[in-house]
């Protein structure tokens, strides 16, 4: 089978159709060969130069179906196509593999979902020091689905706050960067989180902070759609919207996976956008792994006015990785073999 | 106590700009002058504990210095993680002042005894646990709360308790008070049962036994030295409590004497069984059927000395 290519508009208006770009992936069947554009120069370079064509070694049968038909669910409310990794996406994801390599355990599927979402932050949206992380007037960005951190871990290193090699000794004796990240620790990391359903109300405190004193600083918390089954997310909802918390931003990581299964059979939250509408909170979609679209829509928060803003991203745990993708064999993984390091590499680098 | 608690309050913000006040759907007596003077600073919220120890984290976390309000079993065992992680672990300022410790909301059923607040709140790293006496000791103890560096959790009683405290004697979080000293046994109270030892104390002078009164406020950190200095040489040591038998004053108490080395005769908790409350009534009546009235106690002490 060639390239094949997957359009999945039909009727219907498309949500943020001008940003959307036309994509093609690498369907199942036989190797072949995808090529890739190299599409995103960062800061006037190519920040992560890769190859532009790879050979794909081919995943079990059952895993390309499963993601398959994930792809094609995950993206289907939103009339969405798939969007293709660009070299930086694929370097990061290569950062993430190294370190489950070096540490043999972590939310692999998690931290790959919310990828896109971590990088258009730090690259774009917020205000930031990383020579004075405490810096007053910086806009604060919660990682409440702590799980996901070594996107964050990633990202954090490469913008400076501390050096890459911490990347080599995730969660071992001794390290700063653990399994779940914490603010007592880690340079940049605001609070620590872990158990999910506590960020958002640390965030909505932090908001209200903000204008007690006047600043104008602004707040974002990233949960993620297991997450969202606590309680206490919608006790935070209900609190931010009562108080019209402009400078309060959620970025929702909508895999519509958790670890048992698909958020359809564990437990199902539609209509999500409704939810959020119905609290009180401006609502946006867009697909979580375009950093272009990430980045146009987060220039527009506050999405209403006297409302706080919720950005629900449709994203694929495990996205980069065939075997990975929406499969919740993946959502922790411990004990790697170097076998399956070498695969998971190959995978990658035959992404699209 | 709890109107000297909120009232507090107010003088609190004006010297401080970072006290803010967060109460859970409470009542606004005694609240009207922080209402009046900074209404940027109060937060009336719905009744969701948990959101509110998470907000209060967030905002200690830009420099405030929050002051939460509610029924004490729901600031503690409701939102017990938040607590745990939000408070604990961030080591943030912020005050748990919880209405109703003990026994007070006894007509209400166990749904409203905090009969095991003090354990749990002993249980969270970094976390202080102060009951004041009567209210006096609670007008003492607010103004140092401005300065304490982690979080804490006031027990407020039920009110119009007899002021007990002195005034002459200093108050410090952390620190142990002596209200009375004595030579054949040591008592040792927390929180509302300062009264109750200190009429210990005078039944058995009046039988020739000689009671020190060593009353706690603080039970974490505990006043170790304080405990051990008023310890050695006594024959007995006594704990009386407005809480189960499980992680309050007396298990604090035991931990210290026995890893002191303490030999002497007698110890003995005076608490709530480790049982959910069956009665109704008033806190004098349970109070009463479980041994915790002063004649019982003395009673107590007598057969075993």
């Amino acid at each position: 089978m060639a390239q094949a290519e997957i359009n999945l508009s039909s009727s219907g208006p498309e949500v943020g159709s001008d940003s959307f770009k036309s994509a093609s992936f690498c369907g199942s069947g036989s190797p072949e060969v995808c090529r890739r554009e190299k599409r995103t120069v960062f800061q006037g370079q190519d920040y992560f130069p890769c190859e532009a064509s790879f050979e794909i070694s081919p995943p079990s049968i059952g895993a390309r179906i499963l993601a398959t038909l994930f792809r094609l669910w995950g993206l289907h409310s939103l009339n969405m196509k798939l969007t293709p990794l660009d070299s930086k996406a694929i370097a990061q994801r290569r950062q993430i593999l190294h370190i489950m390599e070096k540490s043999q355990r972590g939310h692999f599927g998690a931290a790959l979902s919310v990828m896109e979402i971590v990088r258009v932050l730090y690259d774009k949206i917020l205000r930031y020091d990383s020579r004075k992380p405490l810096w007053p007037d910086r806009d604060r960005f919660i990682f409440s689905k702590g799980h996901g951190c070594l996107a964050l871990y990633v990202v954090l290193a490469e913008k400076g706050f501390f050096p890459v090699a911490e990347l080599d000794r995730v969660c071992h004796f001794g390290a700063m960067l653990g399994g779940h990240p914490e603010s007592r620790k880690i340079p940049g990391v605001e609070a620590s989180t872990g158990s999910l359903g506590h960020g958002l109300s640390i965030g909505l405190g932090m908001a209200l902070a903000a204008r007690i004193d006047h600043q104008s600083h602004r707040v974002f918390v990233l949960i993620g759609d297991g997450e969202s089954n606590e309680g206490s997310v919608w006790e935070a909802a209900l609190c931010a919207g009562k108080h019209h918390l402009e400078n309060l931003v959620v970025l929702l990581d909508y895999n519509r996976m958790q670890s048992y299964g698909t958020t359809k059979e564990v437990q199902d939250l539609e209509p999500l956008a409704d939810k959020w509408r119905s609290f009180n909170f401006g609502v946006e979609e867009v697909d979580g792994h375009d950093p272009a679209q990430l980045e146009s829509i987060l220039q527009r928060v506050p999405f209403a006015p006297g409302k706080p803003s919720v950005l629900i991203c449709h994203t694929i745990k495990g996205r980069g990785f065939a075997c990975a993708e929406g499969n919740p064999d993946w959502h922790h993984k411990a004990k790697i073999s170097p076998e399956e390091v070498e695969r998971l590499r190959k995978e990658l680098e035959n992404t699209r | 106590m709890r109107r000297t608690c909120l009232a507090s309050l107010t003088d609190l913000a004006r010297q401080d700009p970072r006290v803010v006040f967060i109460g859970s759907d409470t009542s606004r007596a005694n609240l009207g002058e922080f209402i009046r003077q900074f209404p940027d600073r109060f937060f009336m919220e719905g009744v969701y504990e948990a959101n509110l120890i998470g907000m209060a984290a967030g905002m200690a976390l830009s420099g405030k210095i929050p002051y939460i309000n509610t029924i004490a079993t729901f600031l503690s065992r409701r939102c017990y993680e938040q607590v745990v992680i939000d408070l604990g672990l961030h080591n943030l300022p912020v005050r748990l002042l919880a209405s109703g410790g003990g026994t007070v909301y006894a007509p209400l059923g166990p749904t409203h005894l905090a009969t095991d607040d003090l354990a749990l709140m002993r249980a969270v790293p970094n976390m202080a646990v102060v009951a004041p006496c009567d209210a006096e000791e609670m007008a003492r103890l607010m103004p140092l709360t401005l300065s304490w560096p982690g979080p804490m959790y006031i027990r407020i009683a039920k009110g119009g308790e007899p002021i007990v405290s002195r005034p002459d004697l200093p108050f410090r979080i952390g620190a142990g008070i002596v209200l009375e000293e004595g030579r054949d046994v040591l008592l040792v109270s927390t929180g509302i049962t300062a009264q109750v030892i200190l009429q210990v104390h005078k039944d058995l002078a009046a039988q020739g036994v000689s009671a020190a009164v060593l009353h706690l406020p603080t039970l974490k950190p505990l006043d170790r030295e304080l405990l051990q200095v008023q310890a050695r040489g006594k024959t007995g040591v006594f704990t009386v409590e407005e809480h189960s038998l499980v992680g309050g004053l007396g298990s604090a108490v035991a931990e210290v004497l026995l890893e002191s080395g303490w030999r002497g005769k007698s110890f003995r908790r005076f608490a709530l069984p480790d049982a959910f409350a069956e009665d109704l009534g008033s806190q004098g009546e349970i109070m009463r059927k479980h041994g915790l009235s002063s004649e019982s106690i003395c009673g107590a002490i007598r057969k075993m000395l």
